[in-house]
């Protein structure tokens, strides 16, 4: 049974907008759900399994979006080009960024990550070519193989491969040598260090990937949303996705899926007026996550999916 | 010149303001405060509703900083003290960005997020001083900041509970031992620094517009002063503001294109190469 | 009036103390021998309101006082001046001085201020430097001196003697017995140093492993054989200085 869950969740998603056809607006929302589940995925590596923090993790989503955007638009190159250039500059940001910060301890960490995000962001303003104060408008859709993914449903399965990809990607780095060696040293740095694991090296292939993840969320952004505005991935959205991460359940995978659903929707389907209150609300779930979840919302998921397990065997 | 380190002083000042909130959170209780900033905001929201109801600017003032320090007093009794025994201090820091979610959020859906405009405290054309261009606004916040830092300067050397507070910041276990009523020393601190919040609010407001993200940069440049401050000393904090308003004012005149991003990478800069901060002694340790 | 039955301390699932008994009396000195880890400094730290036992009775003149907060403990009397003296670097020897006596009356703590500086002439001189400035054996009279601001009862002393030159040392535990003597308080003093400390005690306590095995009149502990080889013998009485 347990082998096949993930299959069937995957013909349940594949299905969904299938399903959904006649309502467009939802199937962006679904979108935008998994393009911050992408990025949230990278917070969750480096918050959940590194124990770091980061108060600029928007930034590099604007990397990826705006070097993707720039160039398919300014140098035409195609699109898979793009991709690969705005997550690997993201990447190679990440590698930057990182290698310094990454000395740096808690609450250091967080003041370091946020000055360093704030400024991507303003650099990314300064430069002419991403349309300073306006934003980038009207950006192509990604277009592969010959087949333009025009529409929210075609957008759709484009993104949940990326989301699938960083899913895996995920798991199998919890799993992995580096994983392990993270998650101890989360758990008592001196611990790790003293039965000899270098955890410096593996901060920062956290952070790296981390910074993978949010560039290509931020391409994938950039070419289905069609627009970018340095104001969208400010210290706001950096504050967002961590609550998204810590509101699904830090250290697990589908976590930070269901916390970037809840926050999508519960933000766009609020009545109008109503908007602001998602931010209270969300804050008001964050404390309450904080002070009796400690693995998050996703943590209830478990307990029920617990419950029915102990049902099927017991009958 | 003068006028430049006039101006950089003025804003300064309330940077100042802001990082001594700050640094007496973080030194005390442990807490990496990311709320001061919108808390002030949310009490500039107040402050403003109050002055559209034609209460006089005083009140108000001292309404705002009495509603501060009450909301501080309350988030220690009813939140803090409940989530300190439970989580991390990293688990304390993000229950402060949950409460600037909060904040903002209020703010947005009561007064709405269009700019709206603060009234200045004082009004009239600047002073010309000895040639030094002088903005009453600033005169007046300077003057403010300057009797608010003695009074507090005052608590904390002076008073049992001031000198307290300094304890605690140094050794907890030994100020347990002596038999100091903690839980009440954090009420104080938390209470003393969301009033500053308040003022730092009041102060600000007129410069900027008043709207749910308006102290976002303040709170940030804050972090930066403390950081300069060495992060654990409130003089550090008053003199990393100062000294932070007084730079970014003379590269704002000599090389405007950097000014936006001066201050981020000074402290980058500062956080990597000396993070004890400028005048620190022992910082870093903590985290 | 510093009575302990049957105490038990644990951390965690660990138990440190297993039934200890103690009793001290006003103008009393009493002596706590052990080696390190044998759980001294968690028997003050369970009197001190620090640790909750998890069975036993601890009474100060005859009320109980171990489920008490530390402030409401100080305030009957009992001050604790911890292992490795815990004085506030960056304060100044005067503030130090007043957060000892954090619930005392202005009056009151002028009153005992002059006494604490008369008793350790050295601090009069350094009061408006900062603590941290203070060599060891100032900042253990310091240590001593914020101690006494609170108008004890009963001292509790953790390793006064550790790291200090042995004539620092005897210097100030001769001036504890002076004080204990005069103002008729009692002293519980924790030391590994056991040679000196049975000299200025009036009874002693061995405590091994979290249990006491010897108890007694400081004398008859000095002679006692077992406690010779253990911690009088030779070169050991000094070595963790
Ligand atoms: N915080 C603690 N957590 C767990 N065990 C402790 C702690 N403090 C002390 N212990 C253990 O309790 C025992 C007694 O320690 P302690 O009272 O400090 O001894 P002493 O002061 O006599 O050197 C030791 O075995 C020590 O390892
Ligand atoms: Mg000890």
């Amino acid at each position: 049974m347990k082998k096949f869950t993930p299959i069937l969740l995957l013909v349940l998603a594949l299905l969904i907008p299938v399903i959904f056809r006649q309502k467009p607006s939802l199937v962006y929302y679904l979108n935008l759900s998994m393009i911050y589940a992408i990025s949230a995925q990278g917070l969750n590596l480096l918050m959940g399994i590194g124990g770091q923090i980061s108060l600029g993790h928007a930034a590099f989503m604007a990397i990826g979006g705006y070097t993707s955007a720039v160039l398919v638009m300014v140098l035409h190159v195609p699109f898979i080009v793009a991709l690969i250039a705005g997550v690997g500059l993201s990447c190679l940001f990440g590698l930057i960024i990182g290698f310094p910060a990454l000395r740096l301890k808690g609450f250091y960490l967080a003041i370091a990550t946020l000055a360093m995000g704030t400024v991507v962001t303003d650099i990314i303003k300064r430069i002419a070519i991403t349309g300073g104060d306006y934003g980038l408008r009207n950006i192509p859709a990604p277009r592969l193989f010959g087949f333009t993914f025009g529409s929210s449903l075609s957008q759709f399965y484009l993104i949940l491969a990326g989301l699938l990809l960083a899913i895996v990607v995920t798991r199998n780095f919890i799993r992995s040598k580096s994983g392990i060696a993270l998650q101890a040293m989360r758990d008592s740095e001196t611990g790790a260090q003293a039965v000899g694991i270098n955890t410096s090296n593996y901060k920062l292939l956290a952070f790296i990937l981390a910074s993978a993840f949010a560039g290509l969320a931020g391409v994938l952004y950039g070419h289905s949303v069609s627009y970018l505005n340095t104001t969208n991935f400010g210290l706001d959205l950096s504050i967002n996705l961590l609550a998204i991460t810590i509101i699904g359940g830090m250290g697990t995978v589908w976590g930070v899926v269901l916390g970037s659903f809840l926050w999508v929707f519960v933000r766009n389907l609020m009545g109008s007026g109503l908007e602001m209150l998602t931010g209270v609300l969300f804050g008001v779930i964050l404390l309450l996550v904080v002070l009796f979840l400690p693995r998050g919302l996703s943590e209830i998921g478990f307990r029920i999916a617990g419950r029915f397990k102990g049902k099927n065997e017991s009958s | 010149m003068w006028t430049l380190i006039f101006r950089g002083l003025a804003t300064g000042s309330i940077y100042s303001l802001t990082a001594m909130g700050i640094v007496l959170v973080l030194s005390t209780t442990n807490v990496m405060n990311f709320a001061q900033g919108d808390m002030g905001m949310f009490l500039a929201f107040i402050a403003f509703a109050l002055l559209m109801r034609h209460v006089s600017y005083p009140i108000a003032i001292i309404a705002v900083v009495l509603i501060g320090l009450l909301l501080g007093a309350l988030l220690e009794r009813g939140l803090m003290s409940k989530v300190r025994k439970t989580t991390s201090h990293l688990g304390m820091l993000i229950v402060t960005l949950a409460l600037t979610m909060i904040l903002e959020g209020l703010a947005g859906y009561f007064f709405g997020t269009t700019p709206l405009l603060f009234p200045p405290l004082v009004q009239g054309a600047p002073l010309q001083f000895l040639g030094i261009i002088l903005d009453r606004q600033d005169l007046v916040s300077l003057a403010i900041a300057g009797v608010v830092v003695l009074i507090l300067f005052i608590v904390l050397y002076r008073t049992k509970i001031g000198i307290a507070s300094r304890s605690l910041a140094e050794d907890e276990y030994a100020a347990r031992l002596l038999g100091i009523p903690i839980k009440n020393i954090y009420i104080f601190i938390w209470a003393a620094s969301f009033g500053l919040a308040g003022l730092a609010g009041i102060m600000v407001a007129p410069k900027l517009s008043l709207e749910p993200s308006f102290m976002i940069v303040i709170q940030l440049k804050a972090f930066i002063a403390a950081v300069l401050g060495g992060m654990n000393s409130v003089v550090g904090a008053v003199v990393g503001g100062l000294l932070l308003g007084v730079l970014e004012n003379f590269v704002a005149y000599y090389i405007p294109q950097i000014k936006d991003s001066f201050s981020l990478i000074l402290v980058v800069a500062v956080l990597l190469v000396l993070p004890e901060g400028i005048f620190g002694k022992r910082a870093a340790r903590r985290a | 009036m510093l009575k302990i039955e049957e105490l038990h301390v644990s951390y965690g699932i660990i138990e440190a103390l297993h039934g200890i008994s103690i009793e001290v009396e006003t103008s009393e000195i009493v002596s706590i021998l052990g080696s390190n880890g044998a759980g001294k400094t968690t028997l003050l730290k369970t009197i001190s309101g620090i640790l909750k036992p998890t069975t036993g009775v601890i009474t100060v003149d005859g009320v109980v006082i171990n489920s008490m907060e530390t402030s409401n403990v100080v305030k009957r009397g009992v001050v604790h001046v911890p292992e490795g003296r815990h004085i506030f670097p960056n304060l100044t020897v005067q503030d130090n001085l007043i957060l000892g006596g954090y619930f005392g009356s202005a009056a009151q703590n002028n009153e005992n201020m002059m006494f604490v500086l008369n008793t350790f002439p050295v601090l009069r001189q350094r009061l408006h430097q900062k603590a941290g400035m203070l060599s060891g054996g100032e900042q253990q009279m310091l240590a001593l001196g914020r101690g006494l601001m609170g108008n004890p009862k009963m001292l509790l002393l953790d390793e006064p003697s550790l790291g200090l030159a042995p004539i620092v040392t005897s210097e100030i535990f001769s001036i504890v017995r002076k004080l204990a003597k005069e103002h008729a308080f009692g002293v519980l003093l924790v030391e590994q140093n056991a040679r000196k400390a049975l000299e200025i005690s009036d009874r002693g306590y061995v405590l091994v492993n979290g249990t006491i095995e010897l108890s007694g009149r400081s004398e008859e502990l000095r002679e006692n054989p077992e406690v010779q080889k253990l911690y009088l013998g030779g070169k050991n009485v000094d070595s963790h200085i």
